[in-house]
């Protein structure tokens, strides 16, 4: 029978109006002033507690260092270097994107007169000593006398010994040689590097530049993690992109070849469509931002969703089009059950206090869900018979016979479920992990070779280890990072260091106590004499502002503690014991940190979930055998998860995510498996297997991919599909009981 | 008539005192360099100092560097050179002057060595010329600085010659000046 008229308004009532929620979810968010989306890498580091506030502080002023970038122009001619870093420069801030280095100079410099007397070229006050002081006297006479140097008389009278030039001299050599090249282009981002928004605007105006400045001879050599980041997202981009071209088309074809009909497509994506996006306005309901690795993983929703689907159309095709209420009696129990375990095995990630996990666990809770309502109330008002049915039918029962046959054989499925069960053994014998996030993907090679001569030009070196000094006081984390630096060693700080530029108040008093004893008692009557100065002490010190860059070192916390961060570029060897309040923070390790708890938590989650959904299973089918219905896919879990190891994949977050989804596809599978097997249904298999074909030809093919998590999500969906199936069609299919695929018959 | 017989023949006067000082005295532009050891005499005028500050010496031209020998009131001697500025005070052994300090930009990119070496062509890249004037006794042009990093320490420069360079002023942004005069001990 047809689905009776009058259900189908009342579908579309439905499905406007749950366009109509999410529409104006939606758009009240996304008229907000707030970005509604979180594209900073940084937030997926899991929440600060005691033990990693050291780590969270170096992830928070890294980016300090993250976000700086350098750029390096090459030409024919040093005037057409200039001219072309020029233009770059006038682009970059023109798009409120950079902060050059040049900005803060006369900020830095009024910074370092202020501080002339209280900070000393030298590492110690001991090491200024009286030749020391004699050498600083003669300087001066030899800029005051000699030819062409301009000294102000402002200057001389405040700095006779012009301790100001010195310290630039020494401090700026510290850091490096930027200031005397031309086509250097240094500065820092206004916006973090890891964030999409950012990556894509400097490539936008480094296409545009390069436009117009390659045709000249002039060549473009950069350095920073932005650049870095953005080819991973790009590489990862094009590889989606290219996949998901082909697994779109590998859809369509599976839908064409089993249902015949283009309308089965467009109510599948028509499907798919409404649970992201009542997936997405729930969880901007919830959170204030979803961050874009959210979204990536809870799209994995389309292979869960599409099987509800495959399963609805399914039924109602072997069962001749049925009423509304009859195709949904059909479904209900098997995609209830399913429905449920699913979203038991999502929801325990709330309860693992990550922001990240918590955000995709309301995503996909609410996506699933939606999908769950849409397909009985929506879908399958909406699925029209065809005019020629009973010729459709004929031709569906027999393509789903031969499947049937194909795959129903128990010799094989026995032999192939062994061999899983196997390797699965062996393979959670052999598994190795991997969290370390320098080798999900590799660095592009020209990158590396850019940077490396933009550091050699610099005299410095990318940095991913950074000194974290602190203290109750703002003068304490001075003096930790001091002391640190001290046992380091001046040569193994690789960049700026905030008490090197502003000492603790030990450290000034020391310097002002030896300046006024070594320099100005014996030579400060003759420097006032020979220069003709006044008699007039030296100006008292203003209270200089620090600048920009600096403070951009210091962090306050909320409870009050000071914390100072430097770029380190230790030699490798043990590390020095470097004092209570100093520590050496690796920040790719904080990242892979990150990564080896997400992958335990997801694991601890998904065994909590499989233990919930198999008491609720036994309890809704009321039979202990149905344990079977959650054990195939924990079995099947284990199989995509654990075989690959065998063959050199190591586990991850990502294969445990995927985990997540085979979990969610594996119980679909095991529930309409238990449900035909009780009603001696016949649709059952060939639904499944439409929905294991869609599976593996969308998110399977994703194993094709060269980008680390990518390929170990792909390739764990892709084994762990047909693990699900063997165990599933050889423990709950009909035939398991010696049942032949008869008539259907509906209860 | 007489008034226009008064303005040809003033065209004239001005037209000939041109022609002597262009005999006499040609364009900047074909300038002669500063050839072996001149004398010279540097004097400071600053703000807030009691008197001008002066020095006197001699500079050596050659091809590879420019060597600035002050003589008094105390021994210094600058060598600029392509590998680096170099002093040595009161006989004491010579240092390094390094970039940021000494205000080196003005030694380094101003083009002020290619001026001495006679070549004004030179300084097109470093400056805009904002003056000339050209007298009976020599020439005076004006330049001022494209460079950021020269201009907080350089507002202009005063050059004036005949065949050669004769004088250099160096305008600082708070009105302090240095003024070098070739041939002077």
């Amino acid at each position: 029978m047809d689905a009776p008229g009058s259900e189908k308004p009342r579908a579309l009532l439905v499905f406007l109006a749950l366009l109509l929620v999410c529409g104006g979810i939606l758009t009240a968010r996304f008229s907000a002033p707030t970005p509604v989306f979180d594209t900073d890498l940084q937030s997926i580091l899991p929440h600060a507690d005691e033990q990693k506030q050291a780590q969270q502080v170096a992830g928070v002023l890294s980016s300090v260092f993250s976000d700086r970038v350098a750029f390096l122009v090459e030409a024919d001619s040093p005037e057409r270097a200039k001219t072309a870093r020029t233009a770059l420069q006038a682009q970059l801030v023109a798009a409120n994107l950079f902060i050059d280095d040049q900005a803060d100079t006369s900020a830095t410099g009024r910074w370092i007169f202020e501080n002339r007397r209280e900070i000393l070229c030298e590492a110690s006050a001991a090491e200024f000593t009286e030749e020391t002081a004699e050498q600083v006297w003669r300087s001066a006479i030899g800029q005051v006398f000699g030819v062409g140097i301009p000294v102000t008389g402002e200057q001389l009278q405040a700095d006779p010994f012009l301790l100001t030039y010195r310290l630039a001299d020494c401090l700026s050599g510290e850091l490096g040689a930027a200031g005397t090249q031309d086509a250097l282009l240094t500065g820092r981002l206004t916006s973090p590097a890891g964030a999409f928004e950012t990556q894509s605007a400097i490539a936008d105006i480094l296409s545009a530049w390069q436009a117009d400045w390659s045709g000249q001879g002039v060549r473009l050599v950069r350095m920073g993690a932005v650049f870095h980041a953005a080819h991973g997202a790009a590489s990862a981009k094009r590889e989606v992109t290219l996949i998901g071209s082909i697994s779109l088309a590998g859809v369509i074809l599976i839908f064409l070849f089993a249902f015949r009909r283009l309308g089965s497509l467009v109510l599948v994506s028509l499907l798919i469509g409404s649970s992201i996006l009542a997936g997405l306005s729930a969880t901007l309901l919830v959170f204030p931002k979803v961050h874009l690795l959210v979204l990536v993983f809870a799209a994995t929703l389309v292979g869960i969703v599409a099987d509800y689907a495959v399963h609805a159309m399914a039924a109602r095709f072997s069962n001749d089009w049925p009423d509304a209420q009859t195709s949904r009696l059909l479904i209900r129990r098997p995609l209830t059950v399913s429905m449920l375990t699913t979203v038991i095995g999502f929801a325990g990630l709330l309860f693992l206090n990550v922001g990240m996990l918590a955000q995709l666990a309301v995503f996909a809770v609410s996506g699933i869900v939606s999908a769950w309502l849409l397909v009985q109330w929506v879908l399958i008002p909406f699925d029209t018979p065809p005019s020629n049915r009973g010729p459709r039918k004929q031709a569906w029962t027999v393509r789903a016979e031969r499947a049937g046959r194909l795959i129903g054989y128990r010799p094989v499925l026995i032999a192939c479920s062994a061999l899983f069960a196997g390797l699965t053994v062996l393979g959670i014998a052999r598994h190795t992990t991997l969290d370390d996030v320098r080798r999900f993907q590799p660095r592009d090679a020209q990158l590396l070779a850019e940077e490396a001569q933009i550091a050699r030009l610099l005299n410095t070196s990318p940095a991913d280890l950074y000194l974290v000094s602190q203290g109750a006081t703002l003068n304490e984390a001075k003096r930790a990072e001091e002391t640190a630096a001290g046992i380091l060693g001046a040569d193994q700080i690789s960049g700026a260091r905030f008490s090197r530029f502003d000492p603790s108040q030990e450290k000034r008093a020391a310097a002002r106590a030896v300046i006024a004893d070594r320099l100005e008692a014996p030579y400060l009557g003759a420097a006032r004499e020979m220069f003709g100065l006044r008699e007039a002490e030296p100006a008292t010190q203003a209270a200089a502002v620090r600048p920009d860059w600096l403070n951009q070192l210091h962090l306050e916390t909320d409870d009050g503690k000071h914390f100072l961060v430097a770029p380190v570029s230790l030699a490798s060897g043990p590390t020095p014991a470097l004092g209570d309040n100093a520590h050496l923070v690796d920040i790719p390790s904080t990242y892979s940190d990150a990564f080896a708890r997400y992958r335990h938590l997801t694991g601890v989650s998904l065994s909590i979930a499989s233990v919930i959904a198999m008491i609720a299973v036994v309890l809704i089918f009321r039979d202990p055998r149905s344990a079977l219905v959650v054990l195939c896919p924990c079995a099947a879990m284990l199989g995509g998860i654990f075989i690959p190891c065998l063959f050199g994949m190591p586990v991850s977050f990502f294969s445990v995510a995927a985990g997540m989804v085979l979990f969610g596809i594996g119980i679909d599978y095991a529930a309409f498996f238990w449900e035909s097997r009780t009603r001696r249904e016949n649709w059952t298999l060939a639904s499944v297997l439409i929905g294991a074909a869609t599976t593996e030809v969308s998110m399977g093919l994703l194993s094709l991919s060269d980008t680390f998590p990518v390929q170990s999500f792909g390739i764990t969906v892709a084994t762990g599909v047909v693990c699900a199936l063997s165990y599933t069609i050889l423990l709950l299919g009909q035939s398991s009981r010696g049942e032949s695929l008869g008539e259907t018959e509906i209860l | 008539m007489m008034l226009k017989s008064g303005i040809v023949l003033a065209g004239l006067a001005a037209l000939s005192v041109m022609a002597v000082a262009e005999e006499t005295c040609p364009p900047p532009e074909t300038m002669a360099a500063l050839v072996g050891e001149q004398a010279f005499t540097q004097t400071r005028t600053l703000s807030g100092v009691d008197r001008p500050i002066i020095s006197n010496g001699t500079v050596v031209v050659s091809e590879n560097s420019v060597v600035w020998t002050v003589t008094a009131p105390v021994e210094i001697s600058t060598r600029v050179t392509e590998d680096g500025i170099f002093q040595s005070v009161m006989g004491g052994p010579e240092t390094p002057l390094n970039s940021s300090g000494a205000g080196n930009p003005i030694l380094t990119e101003t083009g002020l060595l290619a001026i001495m070496r006679g070549d004004l062509s030179a300084s097109e890249s470093y400056y805009t010329r904002t003056m000339y004037e050209l007298a009976e006794d020599g020439w005076t042009t004006e330049l001022a600085p494209k460079s950021e990093t020269v201009s907080p320490h350089l507002t202009s420069l005063t050059l004036k010659g005949c065949t050669e360079l004769e004088e250099i002023t160096i305008h600082q942004p708070n009105g302090d000046a240095v003024n070098v005069v070739f041939g002077v001990e």
